[in-house]
């Protein structure tokens, strides 16, 4: 346990924040209701998956929790679950990453908000205030682009969740891909445009919540659900790689339970990995270089595998929601994308 | 006649909370929202959050009232919140304890940690309570020191407070103490967190010298109604104490955060 840690170790500011507050606040919610809830949905996969590889190392425990999440992305939740009831013991365990998270997670919501409301003509000076505000507090993740095929999922435990865990770990990386495509849904029209469109971009989701893309290698980029956006917002973009990155390399940890044992050396070691993802200004004398994309490296020419499509691609199909169900779903090859 | 009017205005309260309204941190526990216990959380860095409420009180040896608390409160800094609130009561010169029908309150909390799993979470908390209401005189203020210790789900917390009593008689005490000790267990975790079940005793020191103190017990709950709208409800009773404790109490509440 924790006991053989000095308490002043432990000690840690709490730190809630509301989000930025402007006239999009609130507004993924009124216009887009049924995106409203699925989010609501994910927010409760990545904290049971947490509290789960905490208490158990058996599989079909995994596969009960995986199950127990489709039933909640299911049921529709009309409000966001409350993820320190959820997993009491991560979040107390490493609060430092989980308001890491909150803060990021807050980041995606006002920007959904933001690209949903009708009111807001100039959403690029609106997108900049937000940005400034949320890089403004230490829990912010970089928005240089890191190397995440590379250093980052190349450490001892790297890989072990998507090994032992590949349907869980691709259902997670369905949620990432989903929060990615919404992105372009919302530079493709208004509030009225976006729920037609995202009808269409939801059932292609729940085909993969139906049957995991365990064809995937890694992770869902931004630039491959979401060229438009990466293309416009590139920040932004490189800031939610970075944060599916983190929750990856979180669940390998959690996941290792022979590198790391018990909660003081989860905790030890996720502590090591987060200042990576909060070093702000990476400039090329700094640490953490290594972690950084080579300059003459373009992360998305590397070798992963069949790789998610772009939401573009999926609107382009027809409607087969059959087609989903049998486990077939639209791929790219990893070679084909654009990159940073 | 009192309690009708409070029962009406519960059902207000309890009608306006299936109403499509805005909502926020659900298991963040203020004073009499709906249960005297406090947890050493402040609402967020930012965060406006309105709380009002509506209740009653069956008393001893002593007239019933009813009550109507309102209070609003904002996360002014990181880790602290600042609070300004009111209590109106029917037959409000019948109250006989400090914080009359009418005062201004105001105060502060400030968050020292976040609990991890083997650290407690510490807060302080101070306030004045201004003697603008019926009956009132001299200034009030109160110092309380809050701990809250969570066991999985199971989250417990203690509160440590002494109120400084400005306006006391030759028969009042100029402070007395008050200890409350409770905890809140969300019903049907994980897959279910927006109910919160409460409960909590409390001792409180008379102001009125050679009379005794009066200990108390509340079980309520907080259920998220909306995404920024919760809803509260609590009742209890005061076991032993002075021949005017309240034999029964209801408090019922919503509080919006925007």
């Amino acid at each position: 346990m924790l006991a053989s840690i000095p308490a002043w170790s432990q000690w840690v500011a709490r730190d809630k924040r509301w989000p930025p507050r402007g006239p999009w606040m609130w507004s993924l919610e009124h216009e887009l209701p049924q995106l409203y809830r699925e989010f609501n949905g994910i927010d409760f996969g990545h904290a049971h998956i947490a509290e789960t590889l905490l208490r158990t190392r058996d599989s079909q425990l995994v596969e009960k929790a995986r199950l127990q999440v489709l039933d909640f992305i299911f049921s529709s939740p009309p409000v966001p679950p409350d993820e320190s009831q959820i997993a009491p013991t991560f979040v107390r365990m490493v609060w430092e990453v989980q308001k890491t998270f909150h803060w990021a997670h807050t980041l995606h919501r006002s920007l959904y908000d933001l690209f949903a409301t009708d009111d807001i003509v100039d959403k690029e000076t609106a997108f900049r205030a937000i940005l400034k505000n949320y890089l403004k507090k230490p829990e912010a993740i970089t928005y240089h682009p890191l190397d995440h095929h590379g250093k980052l999922w190349a450490w001892q435990e790297s890989k072990s969740f998507a090994q032992k865990y590949p349907k869980f770990n691709t259902q997670i990386w369905a949620y990432h891909w989903l929060q990615a495509a919404t992105y372009d849904v919302q530079l493709m029209g208004g509030a009225d445009v976006q729920r037609k469109l995202l009808q269409r971009v939801i059932e292609h989701y729940h085909g993969y919540l139906h049957n995991p893309p365990t064809e995937w290698k890694f992770m869902p980029m931004m630039a491959e659900a979401a060229p438009e956006f990466s293309k416009r917002f590139p920040e932004a973009a490189a800031i939610f790689d970075n944060l599916h990155m983190l929750h990856d390399n979180l669940d390998d940890v959690l996941s290792s339970p022979n590198l790391y044992p018990n909660l003081a050396d989860k905790r030890a070691r996720i502590l090591r990995i987060l200042p990576i993802y909060l070093h702000r200004n990476h400039s090329p004398q700094d640490r953490y270089l290594e972690y950084h994309i080579p300059a003459e490296i373009h992360e998305m020419h590397r070798e992963t595998g069949l790789r998610p499509p772009s939401v573009q691609e999926v609107l382009e199909l027809e409607p087969q929601h059959e087609f989903h169900k049998q486990g077939h779903h639209p791929q790219t090859h990893g070679s084909s994308h654009g990159s940073h | 006649m009192k309690i009708r009017l409070a029962i009406i205005t519960i059902a207000c309260v309890l009608a306006v909370s299936v109403l499509p309204v805005m909502a926020l941190d659900h298991t963040n526990l203020d004073e009499n929202h709906p249960l005297q216990l406090q947890d050493a959380y402040p609402v967020s860095q930012g965060e406006f959050v309105v709380e009002a409420g509506a209740g009653f009180a069956l008393r001893h040896r002593s007239s019933d009232h009813a009550f109507f608390p309102a209070q609003f409160v904002y996360g002014i800094l990181p880790n602290t919140q600042m609070e300004i609130g009111t209590n109106l009561f029917t037959g409000p010169h019948d109250i006989d304890e400090p914080g009359k029908s009418g005062d201004v309150s105001i105060g502060a909390l400030y968050n020292f940690n976040q609990e991890t799993l083997t650290l407690p979470a510490f807060a302080l908390k101070g306030s004045m309570q201004f003697p603008t209401g019926v009956d009132s005189s001299g200034i009030d203020s109160e110092l309380n020191g809050i701990i809250t210790k969570s066991f999985h789900r199971l989250s417990l917390s203690f509160n440590a407070g002494y109120q400084f009593i400005g306006g006391h008689n030759r028969d009042e005490r100029n402070g007395r103490y008050k200890f409350v000790f409770g905890g809140g267990y969300p019903v049907g975790a994980p897959m279910h967190t927006r109910t919160i079940l409460l409960s909590d005793v409390y001792l409180e020191q008379a102001s009125r010298r050679g009379v005794k103190k009066a200990f108390g017990g509340e079980i309520g709950l907080r259920h998220q109604l909306r995404e920024r709208l919760i809803l509260s409800v609590g009742f209890g009773s005061e076991f032993f104490g002075p021949s005017g404790r309240s034999r029964f109490f209801l408090n019922t509440g919503l509080s919006m955060g925007f």
